[in-house]
């Protein structure tokens, strides 16, 4: 386009050249063909006609044909040369302005001055510089302008030889970089850089003194001076802003009386009146920088005016056009009145055009006649004139719309402004519109009206007076020193320099007359600042007057940075003390790890001098948990057993172990065993083997032997040496334990293998290997070895037994005891072994002295009736005294082992006919007796023979026993020894009478029971039985009846309800196998076991009715008192008449006797049943499981369930043994 | 700048604590070395027993025994005073820091209000202000350090640390009385997660535990349990320990 352009312009200086036939095409014929010519900027007007032209206008005129139309050129007209280079600028002000001016045809050389610039023009007068390589087109055209005949002139230029153009360093192309400078820098270099005027000034200054005789200043000085009289005065002027109140807040147009500010119309404040306005009421479209004043302010700042159009002072004034002033608003309501440029609202033109009757308008508020036009009210019909001025400060209703008009030729905009008079104003009265200013308008009008009151007083009719109205003026933003500004120029805007401040600034200046210099030079300084509108002359310092403005504000708060400081300090404080609290817990931890460290260090060190006494002492602690009951920790109370020397020569207990330990008589674990062995066997020696501490020695000898081994292995796997409890030095057979293979294991099963062994030797590494097994993980193989290993071991054990027992039936006796059961299990088999030993002891009495010595059988369920311990003892509960029994096989073996030993004792004893007697018997009654019984703890008699004397002596009086141990009793006498039995069981009450306790029970069941098969007439031993009752009845008092006694009290403490200790089926093996040794006698016996045991009232029975499964029921006597009776403080439930009746009818029918049961089910049904119908009940586990199970169906299964537990509570209650849970056995 | 009279008073009062520390050190220092001379001691006597040992009766072992026996629980003492004294050096400093974060918490409402009376606030004081809050934030952190602190030297007193209302309800504790404590590598450890200590902490009522202290989330807590506590490691133990009882 623009190109277009110069070539358009070419084109047209070619034309031209054409035309006039001269050779002017020599201006710059650059550029190319332009081919096409969009319009030239130059615009050359058309002509209407050429034939209208005269020959001698046609002469000065160029034809120019562009794009088909003619253009004419005066050749006087001054045709400028465009350049590309000024296309730009050219273009700028073509479109701004000149489309309209340049269709004038006869203004063309005007609109073509206008095109160039100022700095055209100007440097157009020295043309001599033209000829350089710049070319401005202004020039061109003012030459070619003012001599069209004279040649243009030629392009010249000369070298210039002085000049060095490259003595500027070769800056680093790669970038330039800024660094701000410190303020001392800052302060060291003027910043100011001189203008002309400043040279213009200092040189004239510099003449005067020159003059005067005195040195010039140079301008370096001059810059430096001015550049601190700039900084002085902006640290003044922060000074001064601190205490100036910022924008007032409530300011409002006293144009429009409008407060409403927005960023593109915001209210200026003149900084000399503090006028406010807003930038369209007053016509300032760009806010300026720096100050901005009114115009009055600008124009006649010393002189107050006065409007042509109104009496009133103050306010918005502009010039009119005559050089008058009018108020704008004035300007704006007086209908004739304009403003010549609607921008700048400048100047008020149309003054003349108020006619005169406007001019002779009297106001009605200010009553002031030819002061000035006035406006009527709008309304029709009302013909009240005010001034403008008047109307706003009295509030009037004055509104100006905007009005959209629609008319033919377009859109227009126009205002439509509508005054009021008081009385007609829309809003109802006005003259007290500030108290009534509710509706926002009234607030409006009314807030105008104080408005107007406050922007306007009364000018005095002479105007002689002073701006004093102004002074009602808010304060202005800089409107400090106000009295003296209308007097003087505004000096104030700059910032007064206190004169010691400098000379404070020229002390470094080395100027001669230096304070009359400063003078004028401050003089100057203020001057030229005012010509600037007070805008500082270096501007980095301007634009920081503003950030220092909001930043210095927060300086104050020094107090506040202070204690910033302090708070600094203090948490400096916290985090030092913090970092002390860390270490501290640090070392806290330190010092408990050390303590820590040093109790293992004690251990280990005791581990290293003494191991044997470490290990020595765990295993005797261990040997301590084993003894649960304490019985061996104490050494035996010699006041308690007086008689226990005479038994034990050499006492032995846990705590003397242990103090012997301690005092390192232990060497190794051998001598520790050896006490312990001595301790064992001392309990075993002084307590019958009936007694629980008996088996307590027993039990611990098994698992303290245990214990010992493993000590022992461990002890050979460490390799102490026995003489100083060290280490060995070189630990040896590491590898020893636990490191055998199930090959060795079944070797040593192999009895061939171990037959260069003693059965001792055998024993013991039977035991070993149990051991071993046993310690290792647990398999198939492992259990199935054990197992083996267990029988191994009891089968040797027995042999063991039978050697010894062999050789005191050699001595005494010889009551060998052919019906040796094998032992199940290791410590049934002890128990065992030491019953037979113990008995073997006994026999050795009896044989002289009779039955009364055998006392096998303990009384376990009271506290230990003997010697060690007595009363400290815990009385045992009845569980444990069941204990041993309990591990027997339940009633059926027992039954059939004792009825084969009596029968084979029998002959040639003395107790024979009392075994005689007594053995059909406790068959019969066995397994009915413990039912039935309500002993609160079955005593557990396991494979007793059948000594005579009756058990309860034994197990109230044991020192009877004892007693026919003493050396020199051995033949002592049943009386004899009865009344030792009494004397002891005087002599010592206490041990005795818990046993007591649950005897009392007795009389009742065996009442009732005795009552009941006589009365049944049972035909089984009614008569011992019957015997058995009264001796037992009359046997708490009476000893002498003891032979016939006897069994009974055994069958009652030898019934055990095995399954307390619950282990029906290993003990059932055995028995089998038992069953099998024992030949015919025993089988049969068995077999008439089942069905042949008498059955007695209140015995728990399985009773099998004919459809049913056999289902848990009690037998009741039909003949018991109507009125019930209690059975051991449980009611039995009294069988109805009917009930009753039927039975004679049944037992008819069936020809033989019936017993009758109730049933243990919900309703408590009744039956009258035989006696093959019934089952013992609770005797057997297994027989119990089996009726269990006898039910097909699950619900039926359910209800014998339901109703066995309810069996096994009644006979839990009649016992009063509270801790049997037949749910444990189920 | 005469500030609170308070703060005065703080440094008055922390003087002493330097030499406090340096005597209590000292001392734990001094037993620390007679410990060593005891258990050089204990070597001795410990060589000559198993020198002599196969001469000796069993009196004069136990007499020997008896004598390395003393000398160790001597050496325990020592240890027990060690950490008596630990315990009660760190006692104090806690203490002072107690006090301290108080009168900080004091001092920066009193600025504060300063700050609010002076009508405006500096971009400064809010900067403060912010620093506040982040030193709320990280407080949490540090206060639960401090709190259980404070509990841990007195184990006997109890339980959890971070209960404000336990010990120190004489000092009440201003949200932003702690500021941000830079960590300390060596700070030491604690609970199953061997994590410094933060936020809340419970510590184990078995005297002997050796981590003492827990986290809540470690242990599955979300509040403060009744009763006795114990960590799931002692847990353990004590149940063994009391079946072994049993048995």
């Amino acid at each position: 386009m623009r190109k277009a352009r110069g070539g358009a312009c070419e084109t047209v200086v070619n034309r031209f050249n054409m035309g006039r036939g001269r050779g002017r095409g020599r201006g710059r014929g650059r550029g190319s063909s332009g081919q096409f010519r969009p319009p030239s900027p130059y615009r050359l007007q058309l002509s209407p006609s050429r034939e209208t032209l005269t020959y001698a206008q046609a002469q000065k005129i160029v034809e120019v044909d562009l794009d088909g139309r003619l253009h004419r050129i005066n050749i006087t007209d001054p045709l400028p040369v465009v350049t590309e280079d000024e296309m730009m600028a050219q273009d700028l002000s073509e479109c701004n302005s000149n489309k309209e001016n340049s269709e004038q045809t006869q203004s063309k050389a005007r609109s073509w001055r206008k095109l160039p610039n100022v700095k055209g023009r100007r440097n157009g007068k020295s043309a001599s510089h033209r000829a350089d390589a710049q070319p401005p087109g202004a020039h061109g055209d003012s030459q070619q302008h003012s001599s069209a005949q004279v040649p243009l002139p030629e392009p010249v230029f000369r070298v210039l030889s002085s000049v060095c153009p490259s003595d500027a360093p070769p800056l680093p192309a790669a970038y330039y970089h800024y660094t701000e400078r410190s303020s001392e820098e800052q302060e060291r270099e003027a910043e100011y850089d001189m203008d002309e005027e400043d040279l213009a000034w200092l040189e004239m200054v510099n003449q005067k003194r020159v003059s005067d005789g005195h040195a010039s200043v140079s301008p370096e000085t001059f810059e430096l001076l001015i550049d601190r009289l700039e900084r002085e005065s902006v640290a003044e002027s922060r000074s001064q802003a601190l205490s100036q109140s910022a924008i007032d807040e409530d300011a409002f147009c006293c144009v429009c009386l409008d407060d409403e500010c927005l960023n593109s119309n915001v209210i200026l404040f003149c900084d000399i009146c503090n006028l406010a306005v807003h930038q369209e009421c007053y016509g300032v479209p760009y806010v300026p920088e720096g100050q901005w004043l009114c115009r009055c302010c600008l124009q006649s700042p010393s002189r107050p005016m006065d409007c042509v159009l109104c009496p009133n002072r103050g306010g918005a004034f502009k010039q009119t056009s005559d050089g008058r002033w009018a108020h704008v608003a004035c300007a704006i309501w007086i209908p004739e009145v304009c403003f010549a440029n609607t921008v700048f609202l400048e100047p008020v033109e149309g003054i003349k055009n108020i006619p005169p009757a406007r001019w002779k308008l009297t106001c009605y508020l200010c009553k002031q006649k030819g002061r000035g036009a006035s406006i009527q009210c709008h309304k029709a019909n009302c013909y009240r004139a005010f001034h403008v001025t008047c109307a706003q400060k009295a509030g009037l209703f004055m509104k100006i719309d905007p009005v959209r008009e629609t008319g033919s030729n377009g859109t227009t905009f126009t205002v439509k402004k509508t005054a009021f008079c008081q009385h007609h104003s829309p809003l109802g009265p006005r003259h007290h519109g500030d108290d009534e200013a509710a509706a926002a308008e009234e607030r409006l009008a009314g807030g105008r009206g104080s408005r107007g009151q406050r922007s306007y007083t009364q000018s005095p009719p002479s105007p002689g007076k002073k701006n004093a109205p102004k002074g009602q003026k808010k304060k202005g933003k800089k409107g400090s020193g106000r009295p003296g500004r209308r007097s003087a120029l505004p000096v104030l805007l700059v910032p007064q320099i206190p004169s010691h401040r400098l000379n404070k600034i020229c002390t470094g200046v080395v100027v001669q007359r230096k304070n009359q210099f400063m003078q004028r030079l401050h003089n100057y300084w203020l001057l030229k600042r005012q010509s600037k509108n007070g805008m500082p002359l270096i501007r980095r310092l301007h634009s920081h007057l503003q950030a220092h403005k909001t930043t210095e504000l927060k300086e104050p708060d020094e107090k506040l940075c202070a204690a910033r400081e302090e708070l600094r300090y203090w948490q400096k404080l916290r985090q030092d003390l913090e970092r002390a609290r860390l270490l501290i817990e640090l070392i806290r931890k330190r010092e408990r790890l050390k303590r820590e460290q040093m109790k293992v260090q004690q251990a280990v060190l005791e581990l290293k001098l003494s191991p044997a006494l470490v290990l020595l002492r765990s295993t005797l602690d261990q040997l301590q948990d084993k003894d649960g009951a304490r019985i061996f920790s104490q050494p035996v109370n010699l006041a308690e057993v007086p008689d226990y020397p005479e038994f034990v020569s050499q006492p032995m207990d846990l705590s003397t172990m242990r103090a012997k330990l301690e005092a390192h008589a232990y060497c190794s674990v051998a001598d520790l065993e050896r006490d312990f062995d001595l301790m064992v066997s001392n309990c075993l020696k002084y307590n019958s083997k009936d007694t629980m501490f008996h088996k307590a020695a027993l039990q611990l000898r098994e698992v303290g032997g245990a214990v010992l081994r493993h000590a022992h292995r461990q002890a050979q796997s460490i390799g102490l040496d026995p003489s100083s409890g060290l280490h060995l030095p070189d630990s040896h057979n590491k590898h020893g334990f636990n490191q055998c293979s199930w090959d060795d294991v079944d070797s040593i099963l192999d009895p061939e293998n171990r037959l260069h062994l003693t059965t001792e030797e055998q024993l013991k590494t039977l035991l070993d290997q149990l051991d071993v097994v046993n310690s290792m993980r647990s398999s198939g193989g492992r259990t199935k070895r054990v197992r083996l290993l267990r029988r191994e071991i009891n089968a040797l054990r027995q042999r063991m037994n039978q050697q010894q027992l062999g050789a005191q039936v050699v001595n005494g006796n010889a009551k060998k005891d052919p019906k040796e059961e094998e032992p199940e299990e290791d410590r049934e088999e002890r128990v065992k072994v030491e019953v037979q030993k113990e008995r073997k002891k006994g026999k050795k009495e009896i044989a002289d002295s009779g039955p009364l010595t055998s006392a096998s059988t303990p009384g376990a369920d009271g506290s230990p009736p003997v010697l060690e311990l007595t009363g400290g003892a815990p009385l045992e509960p009845p569980v444990l005294g069941v204990a041993p029994g309990g591990r027997r096989s339940p009633g059926r073996s027992y039954k059939r082992q004792r009825s084969a030993r009596s029968g084979g004792k029998g002959p040639g004893e003395d107790e024979a006919e009392v075994g005689e007697t007594a053995c059909p018997q406790p068959e019969a009654v066995h397994e009915v007796t413990p039912l039935g019984r309500a002993g609160p703890a079955p005593p557990p008699v396991p494979a007793t023979p059948l000594a005579g004397v009756g058990r309860r002596t034994s197990i109230l009086f044991k020192k009877a026993k004892n007693g026919a141990r003493l050396p020199g009793k051995n033949k002592a006498s049943l009386a004899e020894d009865r009344v030792n039995g009494l004397d002891g069981a005087d002599g010592a009450p206490s041990p005795a009478m818990p046993t007591f306790t649950p005897l009392p029970s007795f009389p009742s069941p065996h009442h009732l029971r005795s009552r009941g098969p006589s009365s049944d007439g049972e035909p089984e031993k009614p008569l011992p039985t019957h015997t058995q009752q009264e001796g037992l009845m009359n046997g708490l008092g009476k000893h002498e009846d003891a032979p016939s006694d006897l069994p009974n009290s055994q069958t009652f403490n030898g019934s055990p309800p095995k399954r307390s200790r619950g282990k029906p089926a290993l003990a059932k093996v055995p028995d089998n196998e038992n069953a099998v040794d024992l030949a015919g006698s025993g089988t049969t016996t068995h077999l008439s076991l089942d069905s042949g045991s008498a059955l007695t009232p209140l015995d728990l029975v399985w009773a099998k009715c004919r459809g049913y499964p056999s289902y848990p029921a009690m037998i009741v006597d039909p003949g018991m008192p109507q009125e019930g009776v209690l059975h051991n403080g449980i009611p039995i439930p009294v069988p109805p008449v009917e009930v009753l009746k039927l039975c004679a009818r049944r037992e008819e029918e069936a020809g033989q006797k019936l017993f009758l049961v109730l049933f243990f089910d919900a309703k408590r049904t009744w039956q009258w049943l035989p006696r093959d119908k019934l089952m013992p009940m609770g005797l057997d586990d297994t027989v119990d499981k089996l009726r269990l199970m006898e039910g097909k169906k699950p619900s039926i299964r359910k209800s014998v369930h339901t109703a066995y537990d309810r069996a096994m509570a009644h006979l839990n209650h009649v016992r009063g043994n509270l801790n049997f849970t037949p749910s444990n056995f189920i | 700048m005469a500030t609170a009279i308070y703060l005065e008073h703080y440094l008055d009062s922390i003087e002493n604590l330097p030499c406090e520390l340096q005597r209590n050190f000292t001392l734990m220092r001094d037993l620390d070395n007679r410990t060593e001379e005891k258990k050089g001691e204990i070597d001795k006597l410990a060589e000559e027993y198993i020198a002599n040992v196969v001469n000796l009766a069993s009196v004069q072992r136990v007499e020997h025994l008896q004598k390395i026996q003393n000398a160790y629980s001597k050496c325990k003492e020592f240890s027990d005073d060690k950490v008596q004294l630990a315990m009660q050096t760190y006692e104090m400093v806690d203490k002072h820091i107690r006090r301290l974060d108080a009168d900080l918490a004091r001092f920066e409402n009193e600025l504060k209000g300063k700050l609010e009376l002076s009508g405006y606030e500096s971009p400064e004081a809010r900067g403060l202000k912010k620093a506040d809050s982040r030193g709320l934030r990280e407080k949490r952190v540090s206060r639960g350090r401090g709190r259980k602190s404070s509990d841990e030297d007195s184990p006997r007193k109890k339980k959890i640390k971070n209960n404000p209302d336990l010990s120190d309800g004489l000092l009440p504790m201003q949200p932003s009385d702690v500021l941000d404590m830079p960590v300390d590598p060596n700070e030491p450890t604690y609970c199953l997660c061997h994590q410094v200590s933060y936020g809340e902490m419970i510590g184990c009522d078995n005297p002997d535990c050796p981590i003492e202290w827990f986290h809540f989330a470690c242990v599955d807590l979300a509040t403060k349990p009744k009763g006795k506590w114990f960590c799931p490691r002692c847990t353990q133990d004590r149940k063994k320990k009391c079946t072994i009882d049993e048995r």
